[in-house]
């Protein structure tokens, strides 16, 4: 979960796990009182938040960071995007079988797009294309969901 | 404040980036459904609505099947993996079973069963194809995507239809055992049962005992597989049991070692199509011209496709292709401008060539060599200008696979190309439909296949439409 949000908030991926283990290691310090998973989760968070935003010198990259988190709360909540992911994969179900090889290599297994290009018979433009169409018929379908529970 | 917007924009794509990855995986990982849990997995495919779609194609008449690579005996109903494209580009009403709508001419007809549209449980899906199988207009049958096996009795059902010719079963991760030799083997009884497709989910592996359920098909000549993780060398050589085996399609499936002289011996292949990087793509699994050396030991092979195949071809790989061949179909950049005098010198009557993609002077080339051809299927990407002066000599041109440069120009120069049934183009720019009523003016044109962006399954609803209304209802349109 801590993994979504630092991705979003735009940490790179190479220090992910630090910033995690080192949320933890304060979490461990501080004896943060457990009340519950959603307000531990909550609390991390805002601890891994913080550690981004101490490293980030700028004021334009501390907004991004700021701006990035606005978007976790409109788009989350206070939630994991567990149920986002629950949505995603039923709309994966309802994609065509190339539609879905294609998404697995793009995504699961992260060929480049020139790989993808070539096992799929595209050229590298139609695989950015067909990706995009992709991604925005899964949004629509999650967007859709999302509504229907909401 | 735009800046702001700008920021927020990236991060929510981060935000689905990183979920759909998850979902990705998540997906590929389901393990399989212990059969024990089944009773739950219908109880729980009740509660959420296990997503059923009954298209029902209505397909023209169809000559007598099938003229393997001949473009004037196309197949009208599709072929297993393309069912979800055609289903939507036809535009066919989801209907139930009972309410099958027939064009003035149809008889035929194509039954999928998958996909969003009705909300139907495992149960209630069970039914519907009970009830499909008592439909004498059934030709083809795609299942895909249950939550379930499928009962004995429905096997046995299907097996029974008296006009059913295409079968295709997709499995998924959910359901790994819907391709089981046990309910294959009751196909048996189909008579007509030529074409049978199978396609896996992602930990789909085929046995020798799925092969030797096939064995019991007296008269099928086709077989599809598609993503199947691992396709067995005795599966593959199994197969030398169907004596009227003419095609095999293998597309995006893993095959071992020796898989090109395990397909070998399939001696009776006049159709091979090989597709996907898993078959051969990395590792063992390149195509090498020793591939091609075993291939050509099936005497009667007349068409070869390799798409999307990595060439790891040494010198002479041209030499090592089956003398047999008339449809060469190539994908990559496999061709010099000095391979086409030594291939046409040795394959002098080839009926069809799609050449892969070629350079500026290699088109150059290819366009001095083609006039000594008699083409009747031709795909090539963009055509030079020499490549459509050579082409215009091609009189007997059935088949034309083309990218769109000028879109006026272009369909002027297809029209030229009276014999034509079929068209397949690509168009990287938005299309004026109206520019297509020249084609109105080829007498046999039967199918238009028009490909804009990515070809990947999203079909351009309102194209198609607009293309339908200018070509008229005697043409299939096809657009994705």
């Amino acid at each position: 979960m801590l993994r979504r949000y630092l991705a979003t908030l735009g940490a790179a991926d190479h220090r992910i796990d630090d910033l995690i283990q080192e949320a933890f290691a304060t979490a461990i310090q501080k004896a943060v009182e457990d009340r519950g998973r959603g307000a531990l989760a909550t609390w991390l968070r805002r601890a891994v938040r913080n550690i981004l935003l101490r490293e980030r010198r700028s004021t334009a990259a501390r907004r991004e960071v700021e701006l990035a988190h606005e978007v976790w709360v409109e788009e989350c909540g206070e939630a994991d995007a567990q149920e986002q992911i629950d949505h995603l994969r039923h709309c994966l179900r309802t994609l065509p079988a190339r539609s879905r090889a294609l998404l697995h290599h793009a995504y699961a297994r992260g060929d480049s797009r020139a790989e993808i290009a070539t096992g799929f018979n595209l050229t590298e433009d139609g695989v950015k294309t067909a990706l995009r169409r992709l991604r925005s018929r899964l949004r629509e379908c999650l967007e859709r969901r999302m509504g229907k529970t909401s | 404040m735009s800046r702001d917007l700008e920021t927020k924009r990236a991060a929510r794509e981060r935000l689905f980036d990183t979920m759909l990855r998850e979902a990705v995986d998540a997906e590929a990982a389901t393990p399989p459904a212990p059969s024990t849990r089944r009773a739950w997995s219908l109880a729980a495919g009740l509660l959420l609505g296990l997503i059923v779609t009954l298209g029902v194609a209505t397909l023209l008449p169809s000559p007598e099947q099938p003229a393997h690579q001949d473009p004037r005996a196309f197949d009208p109903i599709f072929p297993p993996g393309e069912w979800d494209r055609w289903r939507k580009a036809i535009h066919v009403p989801s209907v139930p079973i009972q309410n099958v709508e027939q064009r003035a001419n149809g008889q035929r007809h194509s039954i999928v069963v998958c996909e969003p549209a009705t909300e139907l449980g495992h149960a209630q899906l069970v039914e519907s194809l009970r009830e499909v199988a008592q439909h004498p207009g059934v030709c083809a049958l795609h299942i895909s995507d249950l939550q379930g096996r499928l009962p004995l009795d429905v096997w046995q059902s299907i097996g029974a239809m008296p006009n059913l010719e295409v079968f295709s079963i997709h499995e998924n991760t959910r359901c790994p055992d819907l391709i089981e030799a046990r309910g294959l083997r009751e196909l048996r009884h189909a008579p007509k049962l030529r074409h049978v497709g199978l396609t896996g989910g992602f930990s789909a592996e085929l046995t020798r005992a799925e092969a030797e359920a096939l064995l019991e098909l007296p008269h099928l000549t086709r077989i599809d597989l598609m993503l199947v993780r691992k396709v067995p060398n005795d599966f593959l050589t199994t197969l030398r049991g169907l004596p009227n085996l003419q095609e095999l399609h293998v597309e995006q499936c893993g095959l071992e070692p020796g898989w090109a002289a395990a397909i070998a011996q399939l001696r009776s292949l006049r159709l091979l199509f090989l597709a996907g990087r898993r078959p051969i793509g990395r590792e063992h699994d390149k195509l090498t011209a020793a591939d091609l050396r075993e291939l050509a030991a099936i005497p009667r092979l007349d068409s070869l496709t390799v798409a999307a195949a990595q060439y790891d071809l040494g010198p002479g790989w041209l030499q090592a292709l089956p003398r047999s061949l008339k449809v060469l179909r190539l994908a990559g950049e496999a061709l010099t401008p000095n391979d086409f005098a030594p291939l046409f010198a040795r394959h002098g009557d080839l009926r069809g060539f799609h050449p892969g993609r070629l350079t500026a002077e290699a088109k150059t080339a290819l366009a001095g060599h083609l006039r000594g051809l008699d083409l009747e299927r031709f795909g090539c990407g963009t055509l030079t200008p020499d490549l459509w002066d050579a082409l215009r000599e091609h009189t007997n041109l059935r088949y034309l696979s083309v990218t769109l440069q000028d879109l006026t120009r272009d369909l002027a120069r297809c029209a030229e190309h009276t014999a034509l049934e079929q068209l397949d183009l690509t168009a990287r720019f938005e299309i004026d439909p109206s520019a297509f009523a020249v084609l109105r003016a080829l007498p046999n044109i039967r199918r238009l296949t028009l490909t804009t962006g990515g070809n990947v399954d999203i079909p351009h609803f309102d194209d198609a439409a607009a293309l339908r209304e200018v070509l008229g209802p005697d043409v299939d349109v096809v657009t994705r």
